[in-house]
């Protein structure tokens, strides 16, 4: 039970100031900032190099700025402290460790939190209904499709009912079609859990069709801009042939775009 | 069944032709026994001093098997210190190869001094020299452990004892079942070199001690016969190893899941 009531605290909200990181004294994020409401779908996209993947890893607490601040608040706005199963990741190479069970991975996270067995498999269980992946709880992961191993990732993330779910890339190494399919389950798990979900991709029609917002990096080391707001008549098969979906990829590409040629 | 015929097959024939040719090379050249016993004779050897020899390969057996074991237990434990912990490693793992380049032959009457002669000597020096090759691989596979996993148990803020009991020993697995291959050959040496100092001679004695009581007495076929004994008990162990690291990696190894 109280596992459930997780999602009833809703999402977090994530406010990023003047968010910068060096490595060896480069910049591999200068100056973003951008305020992520709670329970919003944020994508960011951006050129490789332009710390797409650095911001992300900052917000969820990977890696440490060297100036700015990322601040957490809850759904009225009051500032919060974060815990391990507040934050959710998914992984472009899903992560999954080789030697133990889909179902054990899965339960991995309740596991280190130190959650019962019985408890933690029950979730874990629950967990890979929800992601249709009944019957594969006792294979290892080897045994899976790509596109398998990225649900169970997350379903791994999602385990412990994070109200912060971070993605970086993650269904960037799976065909089209695969891809196309895990974008809409991704769509309704994010709905449903009222999480606030942050994707990164390469992909401009993946980061619009998933988003409310879609922050752009310009340049190298990426500049954030004002994120650019998407509203689709619907995010289905007839949504992504919408008109409006066409000029809204139109428009983050010339946002991009601006960049990479003051760059060039 | 036919694969496994036809991985055995090969080596069997060849040692057949090679155990014929020395057959052979013995009746042709009428060698003295006491200089190159023909297989058979060897054979005989074996069988009329079956009690004997029984007696010592058990010995060298329980010997290897113990000392193997104890130089698993504590390169793993070891190892997994040393991995832990760049302090430790750095302190440490130097001794540890120093130690390693000492020839045990070297310090086996030492071993005596301290354990008197018998089985607890015997077993110490099997387990001196295995117990290296664990150690090491221990540590290699450890360090080898994938940082995207390191990661993820660093997301859930997995304590010291997690991450090394869910993530690095299991990591490390692969390479320690490498090591303990390698361990279980040397333990066998180990035993048989200990046992040529600090075996107990009597009814009981280990093969060392037949080798080289053996040699004193001039019978070559039963230093033979003691020798392929304790090759075979080298074999044994390393089977036993090989089954036990395929059943550990079976399931999610690719080393183990080719063979299937």
């Amino acid at each position: 039970m109280s596992v459930d009531g997780r999602a009833l605290r809703g999402g977090l909200g994530v406010r990023v100031r003047d968010a910068r990181v060096q490595f060896q004294g480069t910049d591999a994020l200068a100056n973003a900032s951008v305020h992520i409401q709670s329970g919003e779908f944020l994508s960011i996209v951006g050129d490789s190099g332009g710390g797409k993947t650095t911001l992300l890893r900052a917000i969820g607490g990977l890696l440490a700025l060297t100036s700015g601040s990322i601040d957490f608040t809850d759904v009225a706005g009051a500032s919060v402290q974060v815990g391990p199963r507040d934050v959710g990741f998914c992984f472009q190479e899903g992560r999954l460790l080789p030697w133990r069970t889909v179902a054990a991975n899965v339960a991995l996270p309740l596991e280190l939190e130190g959650v019962g067995k019985g408890e933690r498999l029950d979730a874990a269980h629950a967990m890979l209904e929800r992601m249709r992946l009944v019957g594969v709880e006792r294979k290892m992961p080897s045994q899976l499709s790509g596109g398998m191993r990225m649900r169970v990732a997350m379903a791994r993330a999602l385990v412990t009912r994070p109200r912060l779910l971070l993605l970086d890339e993650p269904f960037g190494a799976l065909d089209e079609f695969t891809r196309v399919a895990l974008d809409e389950e991704l769509l309704s798990l994010a709905r449903e859990s009222g999480a606030t979900c942050v994707l990164v991709t390469h992909s401009i029609q993946e980061a619009v069709l998933l988003a409310d917002r879609v922050l752009v990096l310009r340049g190298r080391p990426g500049v954030s801009q004002t994120p650019i707001a998407v509203s689709l008549p619907s995010r289905d098969e007839d949504g992504r042939m919408s008109l409006e979906f066409a000029s809204l990829c139109a428009i983050v590409q010339r946002e991009l775009r601006a960049g990479s040629e003051r760059a060039a | 069944m036919k694969r496994s015929l036809l991985v055995a097959m090969p080596p069997l024939l060849v040692l057949l032709i090679a155990l014929l040719l020395w057959e052979g090379v013995v009746a042709a050249w009428k060698l003295p026994a006491y200089l190159l016993p023909s297989p058979s004779a060897v054979a005989r050897a074996c069988w009329e001093e079956r009690a004997r020899l029984g007696a010592g390969t058990l010995q060298t057996l329980m010997a290897s098997v113990g000392g193997f074991g104890l130089a698993a237990l504590i390169g793993v434990v070891a190892g997994s210190a040393l991995g832990s912990s760049r302090m430790l490693q750095r302190g440490f793992y130097p001794l540890a190869l120093l130690f390693q380049m000492v020839p045990l032959v070297a310090i086996a009457p030492l071993l005596v001094i301290w354990l008197g002669y018998g089985l607890r000597s015997t077993l110490a020096a099997a387990a001196i020299v295995a117990v290296f090759p664990v150690l090491a691989s221990t540590l290699d596979g450890m360090r080898g452990t994938d940082a995207g996993l390191r990661e993820i148990f660093g997301i859930y803020r997995a304590g010291r004892w997690a991450r090394w009991w869910k993530l690095e020993l299991p990591s490390a697995v692969p390479s320690i079942v490498t090591g303990c291959r390698v361990a279980a050959g040397l333990a066998v040496i180990g035993a048989v070199v200990g046992e040529f100092v600090s075996g107990y001679a009597g009814d009981q004695a280990p093969l060392g001690i037949v080798i080289t009581a053996s040699m004193r007495e001039a019978r070559t076929d039963l230093v033979f016969a003691a020798v392929a004994l304790s090759a075979c008990v080298g074999f044994l162990l390393f089977g036993i190893v090989s089954g036990l690291g395929w059943l550990l990696l079976r399931r999610w190894h690719a080393s183990a899941v080719q063979e299937n």
